[in-house]
């Protein structure tokens, strides 16, 4: 399905130069997607304690991509059906084991990555395709990938509108939470597995090294100035998806990899954030 | 009509076995209705777990019921919850409007609250003396004030039972007296049957009208003053362990 509607109309309403060639606005509706998803996701994710669990499974990627390879399938699918995998089985012994959940996301997080890294070392010529999934490649998006991102989009803005309220509270204490009659095994795992396509679908315009920054930064940076729940949801909307335009700009006029600066203006986000929080809690 | 006397809660050869070791053993109760029955014994001898089978919450053997007839329209009893602890961090954004709203609200709070729920929180916390702390940030709130606010979230909706992990673990000790006081007069206008763990014995004997000794079986149990005895206290805690009271500034 062609996006050329949406493209002749961005061009209208966004009449600038660096964002005249199509893979440019494809770049950009890609970054107005997923910027407000990993926001939101962030901070559940900050919320749930979860940032080491973000890494696992952005590097699992490398065992997902590696199986898509070798095996002939959509790098892309494999590794976002690993990383599903990943996060359920992380989910699973969480819930069943007695260690910690920092022991039992190293133990994923060590098995995948060296899982990856020994198949691609082993099957010559690979390690080329990588550098996309590593560093991410939102230039090179297809329309067929932003659709998918919109599918992501509605999932995510459906179980927000349903599950927010009794995700938060689940944070703050399982047995409140449960008493008050939340699933609170169903949402865990419906969480998991919503984060790890989270994660997998950001990693095609962030890379794998990035990815959980992408979650984290912008979470963090709207939490700083967020005075109640509602600030702590828009806020790091607002600075993921400034970010997202004014990196993609940036990176286009600058020629650095665009992952890598949409985080770095998140980052600035942060400091601008921290430095009005200790202002403000001056002042107060 | 004849008044419904049947236990609250009615615990049956009652055994909690957690990854291989036994918590509990053989456990048999009644927790009167309408009455503050305290649970006490040293750490490790199961009073949580035993909250958390009356609230369902972990597989056990034996049977727990609930005979007493509920508030009308209730198949089931409305059950309120007080941990010991909240996981929260101290520069989370949560208010205490925000932590109260969560279980109220089916509408998600990145849409606000509504005017009806917000009315209806304040309430309850001006119920338990709290109202000043709507807006606060959750982390920000010391151990007596959190304690208030899990309170008045476990009071709304009129609970049938109330229970309560060691209420005033984080808490000075003119606050605990506060707050025992709190408690006992809610209960006493509300009807609840009111469970708590509580390690002071100076508020379990000014305040509980019934008494559970736990230390992985039941050592004892019974009235208030028929059960805090020298005696079954050293068979719980060890021995030369008595009973001391607290001296507050009114002494």
């Amino acid at each position: 399905m062609s996006l050329d509607v949406l493209y002749n109309l961005m061009s209208h309403i966004l009449p600038f130069a660096w964002l005249e060639p199509t893979f440019i606005k494809r770049a950009l509706l890609a970054i107005l997607i997923i910027s407000p998803i990993c926001a939101a996701m962030g901070v559940l994710m900050i919320n749930f304690r979860m940032t080491f669990f973000s890494d696992a499974i952005s590097h699992s990627a490398f065992t997902g991509v590696a199986l898509g390879l070798i095996s002939n399938a959509n790098p892309y699918l494999t590794m976002i059906l690993f990383g599903i995998f990943v996060g359920i089985a992380i989910t699973i012994a969480k819930r069943n084991t007695d260690l910690s959940v920092d022991a039992v996301i190293g133990v994923f997080f060590s098995a995948s990555v060296a899982l990856g890294i020994a198949v691609i070392s082993a099957m010559k010529g690979l390690t080329q395709n990588l550098h996309s999934f590593i560093y991410g490649d939102i230039l090179a998006i297809s329309d067929t990938e932003i659709l998918w991102f919109i599918g992501l989009l509605a999932v995510i803005v459906g179980f927000s509108l349903y599950a927010y309220n009794k995700l938060i509270l689940m944070g703050i204490n399982e047995r409140i939470a449960s008493v008050e009659g939340v699933s609170v095994l169903g949402y865990d795992y419906a969480f998991a597995i919503l984060l790890a396509l989270t994660i997998t679908f950001s990693i095609r315009a962030i890379g794998i090294l990035l990815v959980t920054a992408m979650l984290i930064v912008p979470a963090v940076a709207g939490r700083n100035i967020a005075k109640n729940v509602k600030g702590m949801f828009w806020y790091p909307i607002i600075i993921s998806i400034v970010s997202g335009i004014a990196g993609l700009m940036a990176s286009y006029y600058l020629d650095t990899a665009t992952g890598a600066t949409i985080i770095l203006f998140a980052v600035a986000c942060f400091i601008i954030t921290q430095i009005a929080k200790v202002i403000m809690d001056k002042l107060a | 009509m004849k008044e419904d006397i049947s236990p609250a809660i009615q615990i049956s050869d009652l055994s909690i076995v957690l990854n291989g070791v036994h918590i509990l053993r053989n456990i048999t109760v009644s927790i009167n209705h309408n009455e503050i029955t305290a649970i006490i014994g040293p750490n490790g001898a199961g009073k949580t777990t035993l909250l958390l089978a009356m609230m369902q919450m972990i597989p056990y053997s034996g049977k727990i019921t609930f005979p007493h007839k509920n508030k009308p329209g209730r198949n089931k009893p409305r059950i309120g919850y007080v941990p010991q602890r909240l996981e929260v961090d101290r520069g989370t954004p949560v208010t205490v409007l925000d932590f109260l709203s969560l279980s109220e609200q089916r509408l998600p709070l990145w849409l606000g609250h509504r005017k009806r729920i917000k009315d209806k929180i304040f309430n309850n916390l001006e119920r338990v003396k709290a109202s000043h702390l709507l807006k606060h940030p959750l982390g920000k709130l010391s151990g007596g004030e959190l304690q208030r606010v899990l309170l008045a979230m476990a009071i709304r909706d009129e609970p049938d039972i109330v229970l309560l992990d060691e209420p005033v673990s984080g808490v000075d000790v003119a606050g605990e007296e506060l707050f025992s006081e709190l408690l006992t007069e809610l209960q006493k206008e509300e009807g609840f049957t009111l469970v708590l763990i509580s390690h002071d014995l100076s508020v379990v004997t000014k305040h509980a009208d019934h008494v559970i000794c736990l230390n992985k079986t039941l050592r004892c149990e019974g009235r208030t003053v028929e059960v805090l005895t020298p005696e079954n206290l050293a068979g719980i805690y060890g021995i030369d362990k008595g009973l001391y009271r607290h001296h507050t500034e009114s002494d």
